[in-house]
């Protein structure tokens, strides 16, 4: 008992010089103890003073150790140098990436148990929409008819101009029922949070800040509480401030406003636009509530036996709504960043390797003066650990470096900060990376060290061979993974240039967007709105430069999912969904989308005219396909107007470069009827101009807005060259990232090569310098090097391709039907390989032609 | 493996000497001793006051042989008398140097400390 806590306590070299002895001196004391109480109080004194004298023997070699390591960092900086900078790099990408992925994936969700928290939505799968937002009339009656939730409560986005604060302004937020507060458990760190009678129709206007908009605007002063601003024309009240933590229910909301729903809202099931969260039941699972919200689904199918389009519910925890792609990034992330890791580890294994046999001198000459081999693996560890505890650092400060880029991941639909920060959790992760890192290199040497028995000429020549054998598996490794690496960069790379060739179905060049949302209900009257865009229009059609203008309810590129509505096509049995655009005359022209058959909207096409539309070319296909669209008749089930088509256009990608789309069908702005929703009244205008650069152009713009009302805001503008650039900025980030990845990753495996053959080289100098005595050419010299690298690459470049071929396979979602096994990169991939290890091998190879036999063989 | 300290440390690099150092010391200034000798010795030097523990003690004697202060010795003056596993210490030239200096600290330790009135009759 006494021995095995010895054993477990102190260290071997005090245990075994002094051990014995202490064992002794227990037995004697419990001996002379004379009661069982004594013996008791010897057993205790005994336990804490191997405790403390364990402690501190520990502690004293500790500092020995690192007191030698500190000497030999001093003696030979620059292999410390390369160590700390190898752990820096494998560290730091690492932890960069754990820093994201605990961002958005691991740390629970700044709310109130947010394990109970799920988001509901409508389940359309038949239509191809399994996760659609809710509409009003299928939010409240879920709501009445649910017993599994504690509170459920609904959220949509809303922007308004606001007037009454400075220049008008556009702000963006969301709508919020007033139970979300306690849903969420959350309330404002300054005023009030919303009650149920702000919820209701007639009461005065309330509103809430976000905590970045009351500070950039208000300067943090909580005297704003209670002041009026004008918001599309209607007085409100500023009534609190959330706190910082609050970015829900995306991140760049600036004001919330309570939820209002009129009756007319609840006309409608088939207009999805809003998201309901609600919170668990105690003790009610998830699957229970699902199972719940089954029966509900189809009590209200069975209530509303006129409603077409019957959807079922679909739940999901609140904190698993990351989009995929986002998900498939991190995922190619991680696999870099573990790539990277273990061919620095290998790396670094490697150099302390080529090191030891350096150093198997000095180990044996302190074996010989009573140093343990104990001692000696002890010391290595410590070695190990100081050095890369520096590189841990280094590489902590790296993944600081990386933080603004990596926010470039965070999808803004997630209620977290943009930018992750590097805390307590990600620093302990450093540090256990770190400590595994210095492990796993130092494990080899330390192995050696073991094994071989301090000296004789049998041994070292037998560990050296082993040696040898396992510093050609870490070259096989390093080389396997950097392909891998390397090969899914190029897939990323092939996967960029292809969404850059990608038409969007409009053009780019000269072009401007910006966004004049327009009040209500002042311009709820369809011919007020006419006349504010012509006035605006035409205005900016007569400046110098401008090709033409035009008008839309939502550019492309705008994330939003709202405007699919099902539609009516006769001779068909179901409806079928269709995004929703609404252009002023001359859009098309204006963007540049080709019109393929038929006419455009003309300032003929108004109110009371026969109600025209004009749809895409996969909406043409969809329903007539090998017939000429032009003429044919549709019903849009949202307004029940039935229009006939005009002209057929090419397809455009409205939701993003690389993302499939719906079927697109456009009305005209003029022909909307008054008081028709506002929400997709045109308010993105475009202009197309010869200018090289159309921003130049702002100054009149504004002046153009102003005079035709000076309450509205010009907001969001953008050339389509940023508009281009900003859509595929996630994937050019990633391609920063593992880009960078592989290209350490390469210097690594290079590094490893080359070292690995002046090593070799060096070794066997005499072997070289006699063959070059008895005649071999410096050609047979030269391939000797090169033949070992060459057979280290190919067999690293097999496993290599392999690897990179299955993680390919996992990157499908963001790779836009580039094939995993695409031949370019491969071929691309294992030529680069090829280049690294033959550039590696360069310098060993000329030093083995330069060997000088005479003088080789002499050394001998 | 280590350089003795004696090589190029002054005795008074080690003053003030940790207590159980200075006691060892003194329990082997006149013969060699085993650990559970140094103890017993300690003990009834102290009147029972100070009992060291067996860790406690072989750490000193781990840190104060690296030191130099004592060494190991291989005789044994009473064979007969104790189990043949017991290493005895011996206190080294250097290590009576290290204990005169110390002395002679306190010593002057308790001459400041007499001058300033601090040892009178009574009797703490």
């Amino acid at each position: 008992m006494y021995s095995l806590l010895l054993r477990l306590l102190t260290p071997k070299s005090f245990r075994n010089e002094y051990g014995g002895e202490m064992q002794a001196l227990f037995h004697k004391q419990i001996r002379e103890a004379s009661s069982l109480m004594g013996r008791a109080g010897v057993w205790l004194e005994a336990i804490a003073d191997i405790f403390t004298a364990g402690a501190a023997a520990h502690w004293d070699l500790l500092r020995q150790d690192i007191r030698y390591t500190f000497r030999s960092i001093r003696n030979s900086p620059g292999f410390a140098a390369v160590v700390m900078l190898v752990a820096a790099l494998g560290i730091g990408a690492a932890t960069s990436v754990f820093t994201l992925a605990d961002h958005i994936l691991l740390r629970p969700l700044p709310f109130r148990e947010p394990s109970r928290l799920v988001k509901l939505f409508e389940d359309q799968t038949v239509l191809g929409y399994p996760s659609l937002e809710v509409s009003p009339a299928n939010f409240r009656d879920w709501k009445r008819q649910s017993q599994s939730f504690e509170a459920m409560s609904a959220t949509h986005d809303i922007s308004f101009n606001m007037t009454g604060a400075g220049d008008p302004e556009r702000l963006t937020g969301a709508s919020l029922g007033h139970e979300m507060f306690d849903l969420l458990g959350v309330m404002p760190m300054v005023g009030r949070p919303f009650s149920a009678k702000d919820d209701s129709a007639g009461a005065p206007g309330t509103m809430l800040l976000s905590y970045d908009y009351w500070m950039s605007r208000f300067g943090g002063d909580t005297s704003v509480i209670g002041r009026k601003v004008q918001l599309d024309g209607e007085p409100f009240t500023i009534i609190g401030v959330m706190p910082r933590s609050f970015l829900f229910p995306r991140r760049e909301g600036k004001v919330w406003l309570p939820n209002r729903f009129g009756d007319g809202d609840y006309e409608n099931r088939e207009n999805h636009w809003l998201t309901v969260v609600a919170r668990l039941k105690r003790g009610v699972t998830q699957s229970q509530a699902a199972a719940e919200m089954k029966i509900v689904a189809q009590q209200v199918m069975d209530q509303n036996p006129d409603w077409r389009e019957k959807s079922g519910i679909r739940m999901g925890r609140m904190d698993d709504q990351l989009p995929v792609r986002s998900r498939t990034m991190l995922n190619i992330l991680a696999a870099a960043a573990v790539f990277l890791v273990l061919i620095a580890c290998a790396n670094l294994a490697n150099l302390i390797l080529a090191r030891s046999s350096v150093r198997q001198k000095e180990m044996e000459v302190r074996t010989a003066l009573g140093a343990g081999r104990e001692r000696l693996v002890r010391q290595l560890l410590t070695e190990s650990l100081v050095l890369a505890l520096g590189g841990g650092l280094a590489g902590v400060l790296l993944a600081n470096l990386t933080l603004p880029v990596l926010g470039r991941f965070v999808p803004s639909t997630l209620p977290v900060a943009e930018i992750p920060q590097i805390d307590m959790r990600v620093m302990l992760f450093a540090l256990g990376l770190t400590v595994l890192v210095a492990i796993s290199f130092s494990v080899l040497p330390a192995l050696r060290t073991i094994g071989g028995n301090g000296g004789g000429y049998q041994t070292r020549t037998h560990t050296g061979r082993r040696s040898d054998r396992a510093r050609r598996i870490l070259v096989v490794v390093q080389v396997a993974a950097s392909l891998a690496l390397v090969t899914s960069t190029g897939l990323l790379v092939r996967a960029l240039l292809k969404v850059n060739g990608q038409a969007p179905g409009f053009t780019v060049d000269g072009k401007l967007v910006f966004r004049t949302s327009l009040a209500f209900p002042q311009y709820l009257k369809s011919a007020t709105r006419q006349q504010f865009y012509r006035s605006v229009l035409r205005g900016i059609e007569n400046l110098p430069g401008v090709k033409s203008a035009a008008v839309v309810s939502f550019r492309p590129m705008y994330d939003f999912r709202g405007g699919i509505w099902p539609v009516t096509v006769p001779g068909e049995a179901k409806d079928a969904p269709a995004a929703a655009r609404f252009v002023s005359p001359g859009y098309f022209k204006t963007m540049g989308t080709p019109m393929l058959l038929g006419r455009e909207f003309t300032d003929a096409d108004q109110r009371g005219g026969l109600p025209v539309a004009v749809v895409s070319e996969s909406f043409a296909k969809a329903h007539w396909a090998g017939q000429n669209a032009v003429g044919r008749q549709f019903t849009n089930t949202i307004n029940k107007v039935t229009y006939t088509v005009a002209g057929v256009v090419a397809n455009v990608r409205f939701r993003g470069v690389d993302r499939d789309m719906e079927p697109q069908m456009y009305f005209s702005a003029y022909q909307i009827d008054d008081n028709w929703f506002p929400w997709f009244a045109p308010k993105d205008f475009i202009v197309a101009t010869n200018l090289e650069d159309p921003s130049s152009l702002l100054p009149s713009i504004r002046a153009i807005v102003r005079e035709a009302d000076s309450t509205l805001p010009v907001s969001d503008i953008q050339t389509f060259v940023e508009l281009i650039e900003n859509d595929t900025v996630a994937r050019r980030a990633q391609l920063w990232v593992t880009g960078g990845f592989s290209i350490a990753a390469f210097l690594l495996a290079g590094i490893g090569i080359h070292g690995l053959l002046s090593f070799a080289v060096a070794k066997r100098t005499q072997e070289i310098g006699l063959r070059r005595a008895l005649g071999a050419t410096a050609r047979q010299i030269a391939s000797l090097v090169f033949g070992e690298a060459i057979i280290l690459s190919l067999v690293g470049a097999v496993i290599g391709l392999t690897l990179a071929y299955l993680v390919a396979q996992g990157m499908e979602k963001v790779l836009v039907g580039v094939p995993p096994a695409d031949p370019l990169t491969i071929s691309l991939g294992a030529c680069a390989a090829l280049a690294m290890t033959l550039l590696g091998a360069a310098i060993p190879a000329l030093r083995a032609l330069r060997v000088d036999p005479a003088e080789a063989l002499r050394a001998e | 493996m280590h350089i003795g300290y004696s090589e190029y440390m002054t005795p008074e690099a080690f003053l003030p000497l940790p207590n159980a150092t200075f006691h060892i010391l003194l329990a082997l200034a006149d013969e060699d001793r085993h650990g559970y000798g140094i103890i017993g010795d300690i003990e009834s030097r102290t009147g029972g006051k100070l009992r060291l523990s067996p860790g406690t003690l072989y750490r000193s004697i781990q840190r104060m042989v690296e030191q130099d202060l004592i060494v190991e010795t291989d005789e044994r003056p009473a064979p007969d008398l104790d189990d043949e596993r017991r290493r005895y210490y011996r206190i080294t030239p250097f290590g009576r140097k290290v204990a005169k200096a110390e002395t002679a600290r306190m010593l002057s330790l308790v001459d400041h400390a007499r001058a300033l009135g601090f040892a009178g009759k009574e009797r703490g």
